[in-house]
Parts: C-alpha cells; sequence; structure tokens
C-alpha cells in the first residue's frame, strides 16, 4: 500500500516578522461573490484560514496540516469535511458551527469564525452573523498558488509536497555519498 | 491650531512591531523594538501616509483587544458605519466634520478634488484597478450635497501660470535657482525641518488646491453672489498631509481658510457608502463651469513627472512664444527615483529634474548645498509614483497588486489627458478669463496676495 | 439554461433553486430560516418571489423552488413588497422586542399602529423556524424538536425536562436568527435547555473552552479515547508554533 503524503503550507519561524499579510492575503482571496482589489471593498470580518500566533520571541501562522486520515474530517457530524485531491477542505456552507472539529484538531489549525452567507447589496439587510468552522484549503477552489505563500513578504510561507521534498532529501544524501566514494 | 501631531498614529494594540512601515518611511519617523508596538516621531514625520498604505497588522475577529470597535472608529475619526479592516497604522480624518456640514443648509459648500482622486475612487467600490471615473465623481459629489463642484486641476492649470512665470523670472533675473515645485506638502515640512537653509529655492507657489480655495472665497464668491464668510471649502486628496497643509497659518487670505477641510479618497468614498450612493450605477456629470474647468496638463499634475511636464509645456510656449513640438513630454515621466532632462528652449536650455520618493532627494539637497546642481527646476513628490500612490488613496490589499494599480492610475490620468480639449494651462479659456477679470497678471499684486505663501524653518537648534 | 430574474439573465442549472442563482448573480432575496448548512425549511417565506410561466404568474419560496424551464422571477415588485411587509409584520407581532425583527420591521416599513393591534409577548424570541431542531437532529443528538401545535407551537426538550441526549454544543443558538436561545457560561458551567454542564479547562490556560459531554461526544466518533491533556484552539496553536520553532532550530 503506497502511502499517500498530503501537501500542506508552513511557516519558517525565523523568516516570519508577524506583519499578517498572509492573513489579509487569504481572507482577501476566499471573498465569495467580491473581486475588489482594495481594502475599501472589504468589511470587518476578515476570515482567514490561516491565524497568526504570538509567542514569546516567535511569531508565526499557524495552519491546517491536511492529515492523512484527518480527525477533523472524521469528527464532523454533518460531512462539511471532505477531502479533494489530496487536501481537506471544509464547505463552508455546509457548516452549522457545531466546533467538533475545533475540539479534535490536534493543531488548532480549525478556528470558528463569522460567516455571512450571501452577499448583501446596498439596500440589503444583514442576517445575524453565524459563525463556522475555517482552516486552510490550499487555494483548492480559487486555483493557483496559496496566497498566503505568494504575499508574504519575507518567503517565510511554502507549499510543502513531501513526496517531492523526500525526493530532494534522497538525491542529495546520494550525492553526498558519491562524493564520499570519490575520495576513497 | 495645527493638530499635525496626531494626523498619522500607530495604534499599540494592534501593532505587531514588524516594522515594514519603518522599511517604506521616507524620513525614518518610525521608532521601536522589532516585535514590540512602534510609535511615531511626530517632529520628523511628514505625513505621507506610506505606512498606512503598507500596514497590515488587523484588528481581527479572534484577537481579543480591549477597546471595543465603536470606540476604535471614534477615535480615528470615522463615520460611525465604516465597515473595513481596521489597522495599525491610520491616519485621523475629517470625514465627520464634512458629513456634518453638508447637513447645513446655511452654508455654501464647495468641493474641489485633487488629479489623482478620479482614477482611484472606483476602486473602493469594485471597479478595476486605476478606472477613470471622473463623471461619476462629479455627480456623486453633487449628489452627497454640495452646492458647486469645482476642481483641483482647475488649480492646477493656475499654479502653472505662476510658477512658470515665476521660473522663467528667476532664469531671466539670476534668481534662486534650482526652484523646486512646492505642491507637495510633506515635501516643504521635510524641507522646512532639515534644510531650511534651503527655503528660498522653493517656489513660493501655494499649492493647487489651496490656490484654488483662494479663488473660490474671492472670485468664486463674487460670480455665485455669496458672502465669502458663508463659504466653506472641502479637498478631496489622495494625501494624508493635506490637512495640515490646510491649517498652515499661511493658507488664509482676509481671515478666511483658503481651504476649510481636506478629507482622503478613501473617506469620500466612506461618505458616498454613508450616503447610500451606488458609485457603479450613477451616471455621469459634468463640473460646475468656470472654476471646475480643465486642462490636460492640470490633470497629471497626479503622476510623478506630471507637474514637470505641465509647467514645461508652458513654459516653453510662454518663453520661445512657439508651439511645442511634442505635447507628450515623455522624458520627465517615469517611476521612483531621480530623472533629469534637458529641454532647449532656442537659446538656452532648461535643465531639470524629477525626484519621485522623498528618500532620493537627499542627494539633490546636498548638492544644491554645495553648490553643485546646475539644474534650473526640480519637482519633488514624497510619494513613490506622485499622487497617485499617495497615502490616502484607496490601499491596495495584495502587495503583488501595488504595481498594477499603480501604473494603471498613471494611465489612468494620461489616457484623461489626451482625450481633454485643452491639454496646456495657459490655453484654459477659463484661465484666461480669471486672469483677464481679476487677476491681472501672473506674479502681480493680487496673486501674490492670494497664491504665494511663505515657508518656515522647523529644525530643531540643538 | 437562462432564466430572468428582475429583468437580468442568469445562468441556471436545472433543479437549482431560485435563491442560489440570485445570490450568485448579486441580486438580493431577504430571507430568515435559510441556512446554507440547514437547507428547505421554508418557514419564514421571507424569500418569496414571483414566477411568471407561461403568462402565469405565482408566488413560491425562492429557497425550495427548483428551476427545470426558463422562467421569469420577479423579487421585488409592489405586490411581493406588501407581502414581505405583512410577513414581517406578523413577526413583529408574535416578536415584538426582538432585535432582529425589528431590523427587519425597520426596512420593510412595518407600522407600528399594526402590530400593536394584538396583545404582545415581550419575552417571545422565537420565530419557529425550526432550524435548531434541524441542527440538532443533524448532530445526531436530536435533544430538541419542535412540540405542540397551533398557537402552543415551541421548540423544546422532550417534556421540557433535561434532555439526556443535549451535549451543550450551543450549535442550536448558533444557527438562530433571531438569538432566541439563551446559553449562559459561568464559572465553568454551561446552563442550556434547563440542562447544567460542566466545562473543560484548557490544559494550558485554564479557560473553559466546552462542554465534558461535547469532548465525549467529538472523541467517541473518531473512535478513540480522550487525551489526558485537553487544550483551547488558541493554546493549541500557541503549542504547534512553539513545535515548528525548536523543529527549525534543531534542523
Amino acid at each position: 500500500m503506497k502511502p499517500e503524503f498530503n501537501s500542506f503550507v508552513i511557516a519558517d519561524p525565523d523568516k516570519c516578522i508577524g506583519c499578517r499579510s498572509c492573513e489579509i492575503a487569504c481572507a482577501a482571496k476566499h471573498r465569495k461573490y467580491n473581486q475588489g482589489k482594495t481594502i475599501g471593498t472589504m468589511n470587518n470580518k476578515v476570515t482567514p484560514r490561516l491565524f497568526f500566533v504570538k509567542n514569546k520571541g516567535n511569531v508565526m501562522p499557524v495552519q491546517c496540516r491536511h492529515c492523512e486520515d484527518a480527525p477533523c474530517l472524521n469528527a464532523c457530524p454533518v460531512n462539511a469535511i471532505v477531502e479533494k485531491d489530496g487536501s481537506i477542505i471544509i464547505n463552508e456552507s455546509a457548516c452549522i458551527g457545531c466546533q467538533t472539529c475545533t475540539i479534535v484538531c490536534p493543531v488548532g489549525a480549525v478556528s470558528l469564525l463569522p460567516r455571512t452567507e450571501g452577499n448583501v447589496v446596498t439596500g440589503g439587510i444583514q442576517v445575524k452573523v453565524r459563525a463556522a468552522a475555517y482552516k486552510c484549503d490550499l487555494c483548492k477552489e480559487e486555483g493557483g498558488e496559496p496566497a498566503c505563500v505568494k504575499e508574504c513578504p519575507k518567503d517565510a510561507l511554502r507549499l510543502v509536497d513531501p513526496r517531492e521534498d523526500k525526493k530532494d532529501r534522497s538525491v542529495k544524501a546520494a550525492m553526498e555519498l558519491l562524493k564520499i566514494n570519490a575520495n576513497l | 491650531m495645527p493638530t499635525s501631531a496626531s494626523m498619522i498614529n500607530i495604534d499599540e494594540e494592534l501593532c505587531t512591531g514588524c516594522r515594514r512601515c519603518a522599511d517604506v518611511c521616507p524620513v525614518d519617523a518610525i521608532e521601536g523594538e522589532q516585535g514590540k508596538p512602534q510609535k511615531i516621531n511626530t517632529e520628523k514625520c511628514v505625513m505621507c501616509g506610506q505606512c498606512v498604505q503598507v500596514c497590515k497588522g488587523y484588528q481581527s475577529v479572534y484577537d481579543e483587544v480591549p477597546t471595543p470597535l465603536s470606540k476604535r472608529l471614534f477615535d480615528r475619526g470615522l463615520l460611525k458605519d465604516v465597515d473595513e479592516p481596521l489597522f495599525a497604522a491610520y491616519n485621523k480624518g475629517q470625514a465627520k466634520k464634512v458629513k456634518e456640514i453638508l447637513q447645513n443648509e446655511d452654508v455654501f459648500k464647495i468641493v474641489q478634488c485633487a488629479p489623482a482622486v478620479r482614477v482611484a475612487i472606483g476602486e473602493d467600490f469594485g471597479l478595476p484597478l486605476g478606472t477613470l471615473s471622473a463623471g461619476k465623481m462629479a455627480a456623486a459629489l453633487r449628489k452627497l450635497g454640495f452646492d458647486k463642484v469645482y476642481d483641483t486641476n482647475f488649480g492646477a492649470d493656475l499654479t502653472i501660470m505662476e510658477e512658470g512665470s515665476e521660473l522663467l523670472k528667476r532664469v531671466a533675473e539670476g534668481g534662486v535657482l534650482p526652484m523646486f515645485t512646492s505642491c507637495c506638502p510633506a515635501w516643504v515640512k521635510y524641507a522646512e525641518q532639515t534644510y531650511p537653509e534651503l527655503l528660498d529655492h522653493i517656489s513660493s507657489c501655494k499649492s493647487p488646491h489651496q490656490m484654488a480655495g483662494a479663488i473660490f472665497k474671492t472670485y468664486g464668491a463674487e460670480i455665485n453672489k455669496v458672502n465669502p464668510a458663508k463659504i466653506y471649502n472641502v479637498s478631496v486628496m489622495p494625501c494624508t498631509c493635506k490637512e495640515f497643509e490646510t491649517e498652515r497659518e499661511e493658507m488664509e487670505n482676509s481671515g478666511y481658510r483658503n481651504v476649510d477641510a481636506a478629507i482622503t479618497t478613501r473617506e469620500l468614498a466612506q461618505l458616498l457608502k454613508d450616503a447610500n450612493i451606488d458609485f457603479n450605477t450613477i451616471e455621469e456629470e459634468e463640473f460646475d463651469a468656470p472654476l471646475g474647468m480643465y486642462t490636460g496638463a492640470g490633470t497629471i499634475f497626479g503622476a510623478t513627472g506630471g507637474v514637470m511636464e505641465a509647467a514645461l509645456r508652458t513654459g516653453y510656449e510662454l518663453y520661445t512664444k512657439k508651439t511645442i513640438p511634442s505635447i507628450d513630454l515623455t522624458m520627465v515621466r517615469g517611476g521612483e527615483g531621480f530623472r533629469t532632462a534637458e529641454v532647449d528652449l532656442g537659446d538656452f536650455k532648461l535643465k531639470v529634474g524629477v525626484v519621485s520618493g522623498l528618500k532620493n532627494v537627499k542627494q539633490v539637497m546636498e548638492a544644491v548645498k554645495a553648490g553643485k546642481c546646475d539644474l534650473h527646476f526640480i519637482e519633488v513628490m514624497t510619494c513613490p509614483e506622485g499622487c497617485i500612490s499617495g497615502g490616502g488613496q484607496p490601499k491596495v490589499i495584495l502587495d503583488s497588486d501595488k504595481e498594477e494599480a499603480y501604473n494603471n492610475r498613471k494611465k489612468g490620468l494620461y489616457n484623461h489627458d489626451a482625450n481633454l480639449t485643452y491639454r496646456k494651462s495657459h490655453e484654459n479659456p477659463e484661465i484666461k478669463k480669471l486672469y483677464e477679470e481679476f487677476l491681472g497678471e501672473p506674479l502681480g499684486a493680487k496673486s501674490h496676495e492670494l497664491l504665494h505663501t511663505k515657508y518656515i524653518s522647523r529644525k530643531k537648534e540643538n | 439554461m437562462k432564466i430572468t430574474i428582475d429583468g437580468k439573465a442568469c445562468e441556471a442549472e436545472k433543479g437549482e433553486f431560485i435563491l442560489q442563482i440570485a445570490r450568485r448573480n448579486n441580486i438580493y432575496i431577504p430571507t430568515l430560516c435559510h441556512s446554507d448548512a440547514l437547507p428547505g425549511l421554508a418557514s419564514c417565506r421571507l424569500c418569496i418571489v414571483k414566477v411568471i410561466d407561461r403568462g402565469r404568474a405565482k408566488i413560491v419560496t425562492s429557497c425550495i423552488f427548483p428551476v427545470s424551464k426558463e422562467v421569469e422571477v420577479v423579487t421585488n415588485d409592489d405586490e411581493i413588497k406588501r407581502m414581505r411587509k405583512n410577513i414581517v409584520m406578523l413577526l413583529k407581532v408574535r416578536c415584538p422586542e426582538n432585535k432582529e425583527v425589528d431590523e427587519l420591521a425597520k426596512v420593510f416599513g412595518v407600522e407600528e399602529k399594526r402590530v400593536k393591534r394584538f396583545k404582545l409577548d415581550p419575552e417571545e424570541n422565537c420565530v419557529l423556524c425550526g432550524l435548531c431542531a434541524k441542527a440538532c437532529k443533524e448532530l445526531g443528538t436530536g435533544a430538541i424538536s419542535t412540540v405542540n401545535r397551533g398557537m402552543y407551537k415551541e421548540v423544546a426538550t422532550p417534556y421540557h425536562e433535561p434532555s439526556p441526549e443535549c451535549i451543550g454544543c450551543a450549535s442550536c443558538a448558533n444557527v438562530c436568527p433571531t438569538n432566541a436561545i439563551k446559553v449562559v457560561d459561568k464559572d465553568g458551567e454551561r446552563k442550556i435547555w434547563g440542562k447544567k454542564f460542566k466545562m473543560v479547562k484548557c490544559d494550558l490556560c485554564g479557560e473553559y473552552f466546552a462542554t465534558e459531554e461535547h469532548v465525549k461526544y467529538a472523541y467517541d466518533r473518531l473512535g478513540v479515547e480522550k487525551p489526558e491533556k485537553l487544550m483551547c484552539s488558541s493554546c493549541k496553536k500557541k503549542v504547534t508554533a512553539k513545535d515548528i520553532k525548536s523543529i527549525f532550530e534543531n534542523a
């Protein structure tokens, strides 16, 4: 049985300066009906899918690891979390905000944030803002490079493909062996 | 009393100490340790607002901050229904004051917008980056309740008349050269606090919106048959420093402030949303004559090199009495930095320079101080690509979109210029009429009184 | 296929509901009991629109009306405006002091005098939409449902007693459009639907973040034992960040 390793995004804590550009980029990219490019087109309920953490001497964003056999997927009672092409995706419109996934996630990658359904145009009424679960979806639906990786001013975020990474390391190790062999 | 001390601020509760603001600050006014909340040194700060444009330290829905949202909105001078993300670096605005004035029936409200506003205001309503929406802007302002929708571009044409004449006078009479432009208030403040000994190099002209404001309350009062005491001038600017400029002591005539309140492009968008004006569907309208009529030269002020190009279009023709061979002076257009060019005026070559990005002016000032600068006229803009990249412009969400935004805004201005009937300031019929009926001659007594100003040293003597 | 909503041509798949199509095209239709996660209730009737098919018009609820042919939809003519105003008036009669209903009433211009004709209950906040009962059912707990009929209809636990099924997750309160469900979290104890729950303390920061029953429910669904140390979401993030930093340091 070939194990499948899912891709995920990870931040380098030594490069991160804690500017929060990743959160803003993530929330902006995931707006469903709104393609405005300025802050004036966003509302103040910014819902990123990766979360800025401030520890002593350490700032960085934390996000989903897209676990194989994801606990969140298994725990969700309404089947709002699905697996698509090796990524774990929350179908936000199916989420009832029960928070079962946030309890079982070992990393704390899922957060409960406000969710506005549909879009409210001028003259519309804002329905009571409900909460739903949000977590990184590798920008799979929106397409393209993950927004956080693209926008980070210090290139601290990177998309890790475990199989490619492993291959690279194996190649490097082989090259080292070659050198050692040559010197014998 | 200038309230400049609190114009640009950093909210301690939201600042993460990343210091990206410090990286873009042209005068190193932002102080603090990496990782701790930053502070702005208000004596050094020139209020250009680039820090406001770059800051991403926002108030998130999951962080607990002590100050509630309503108080934060109040402290920032924002209208209470503003529904935008709030960031650590912010500028305190005059939107509330303007909203109040708009409800006052007794006041004769005049509004003017900078050239850069018309290519950016649409962005805050979802229109593509750099969309030219001058007609919609005029219609929206009228709907908002302003009695007259005049324009800063008219003031820009007026500035060219005065500044062009001033340059030619200095060249002919051996006056102080090089002459620097004076329309960027952040640059002026920088010069006052860092190079006060070189202040007589700066043009004595007021900036376009101040000139326009002075005319609105004199000539404008006459033609509208309104008591100048009842006129309230509002400027919509892409700039966070313009409010500081309007509060300068010198910016008044006969006891009336030239401009009563300056708001930014973003604040105008907020006012329109507050009044439920749908910018996307509003029909285009014209600006009010005569003081809302402008040329392409006035329009390009918003881009770096634009003031220079406008000045050259007029300066060339005033000096040589011949038509300029090419109206598009692409050699002064461009991007951030310092660029020079030479213009052949027949019997003499005019050497000009354009600085964009205040960091780049230091080398020029040092050269002038050492007597090593042989340029005649230098345009200085604090913001990287000129006013279209100003601190009060719609804030682009993704840094990767910034270049496109700036390029499109500039293109919008140059396209607008190319399509206007009049493209040289001295050919503006309303400008000609203003001089004939009211001002007399450029640099004449009336101009001197209303349209020129002086500067003060702000250097700390230690 | 294409349908017309308020004169605008919109792409539609056969079987799609009008509300979805409208939202996709930036056309606003007010809703109250609609939730993307718990669709199909159609109890509030606020989303009504007029469907014109072969010259005949009928009023339907857009949230559950599937399009099967190229019809014309009108979302906001005078007749619909009048009907919506009446619906909101009745909602206001039921819940006169509710904030969300009040906002609706303001927007639809409901006159006070039409509401004051009736005997009003200022304590009532529930509009009987049924979202809470549906959410609880989806969870698998089914602790609350609508009971009784007619003017005695209400949402409650069986016999109004604390339900053994209730895990105190407060999903019902989350989906309720009028904030009618009271959840009180105090001193490590949660009170909801007349039941008291002991809450779990975060091992790191000491904040109470979930009820014991909810945690058990979560790990039961995974089929594993719950871990000894439980942390709240914020602390989990902090520990993750610390772990990543030490991994990078030791690499």
